[in-house]
């Protein structure tokens, strides 16, 4: 690819967002209910990657004794709770990102790389609660950013996510690039 | 549920509000990252993507392995405080940006410090700010806020 295309390129890409991405901003999902509950195994699972040592989450027994009155699960989790199984196949979720993402796809931007989380704790899920979540997009940059990786498109969505009662649990903010490939590009 | 063995690597104490002041350093903690951390870390985050656990897609999506996933840095950091202050404090809020990412082979080393500690209305709380590197440079940075609890057992009521 030689400069002359590439900066043709970026013009045409800053059209894309007017005429392609922008619409989508704003988009929120309807709630959507976790596949599994809070359980203390996946808890587990959670703490012996993290070398949590907080007993809240592994020690039922002073747990009971605690303030939390049993076990709790970590606060980072809130997420994990919420992500689709590998199988079965689940109905796509009417999420905003997902028309976003085949348009972007459609225009070379196919690689996907998270920078930035950010999280706020309201409560703690327990086990057996079920978690649910709700998801709206709330930024895309304009034009393409020139990154290590590739021009890139930097997309932030905000997360709800709430337990069967409906009681806030926290809530995030979470920011990818969808790239273009670097190796492509200097493919010339 | 028996989770007893594990209770020898436990925290049951809890930092002292008067034992924190702006300025302090936590402790630096290191932590080997390999295949195995990467993999087992986008599993219990239940993040199937596959550049965190096929190396060959990673390689086709430009990067020379595979590597952590966002929200096992965000675990890890979280944790890195956490285990800090203990069971007395809560989590109110993190906020943190991927730099480098981190490959296996390499060491992630946390460090941070409290930038602000302060009392309103909503109780007591500390600002900490944390970084992590390793041999490639930084692998992200961000800050977190903690509060301290009321009370650490459980209430009559």
């Amino acid at each position: 690819m030689t400069v002359t295309e590439s900066s043709t390129l970026a013009e045409n890409e800053s059209d894309l967002y007017h005429q392609q991405l922008a619409r989508f901003v704003g988009g929120e999902s309807p709630l959507i209910e976790s596949v599994d509950a809070v359980c203390p195994q996946m808890i587990r699972h959670w703490v012996e990657v993290m070398q949590d040592t907080n007993p809240a989450y592994t020690d039922p027994d002073w747990a009971a004794t605690s303030r939390h009155g049993g076990t709790v699960a970590p606060p980072s989790m809130m997420q994990s709770w919420t992500l689709s199984p590998l199988w079965p196949p689940q109905e796509a979720a009417a999420l905003p990102i997902a028309p976003l993402d085949e348009v972007l796809a459609e225009h070379g931007f196919t690689e996907v790389v998270a920078t930035n989380q950010s999280q706020q704790v309201v409560r703690l899920a327990r086990p057996g609660d079920v978690v649910s979540y709700s998801v709206r997009l709330t930024n895309v940059t304009e034009t393409p950013k020139k990154t290590r990786l590739g021009l890139a498109y930097f997309v932030t969505m905000e997360y709800r996510f709430v337990n069967q009662t409906g009681d806030l649990l926290g809530t995030q903010s979470f920011t990818y690039m969808r790239y273009q490939p670097v190796q492509e590009e200097s493919n010339q | 549920m028996s989770t007893r063995w594990m209770r020898d690597y436990l925290r049951y104490d809890s930092l002292p509000w008067d034992d924190i002041a702006e300025n302090d350093q936590l402790p630096e903690v290191a932590r080997k990252v390999d295949a195995t951390l990467v993999v087992v870390g986008a599993i219990a985050s239940r993040d199937l993507y596959p550049v965190h656990h096929d190396a060959a897609f990673a390689k086709r999506s430009g990067a020379p392995d595979v590597f952590l996933n966002i929200l096992t840095t965000n675990g890890l950091m979280t944790t890195y405080i956490t285990n800090w202050c203990g069971h007395g404090w809560d989590l109110e809020s993190i906020s943190l940006r991927l730099i480098v990412p981190a490959f296996p082979g390499t060491t992630l080393t946390t460090t941070g410090s409290v930038v602000r500690k302060w009392a309103d209305e909503t109780g007591r709380h500390i600002e900490v700010a944390f970084g992590a590197e390793n041999s490639h440079g930084p692998h992200c940075s961000g800050t977190a806020v903690i509060r301290e609890a009321a009370s650490t057992e459980r209430s009559a009521a």
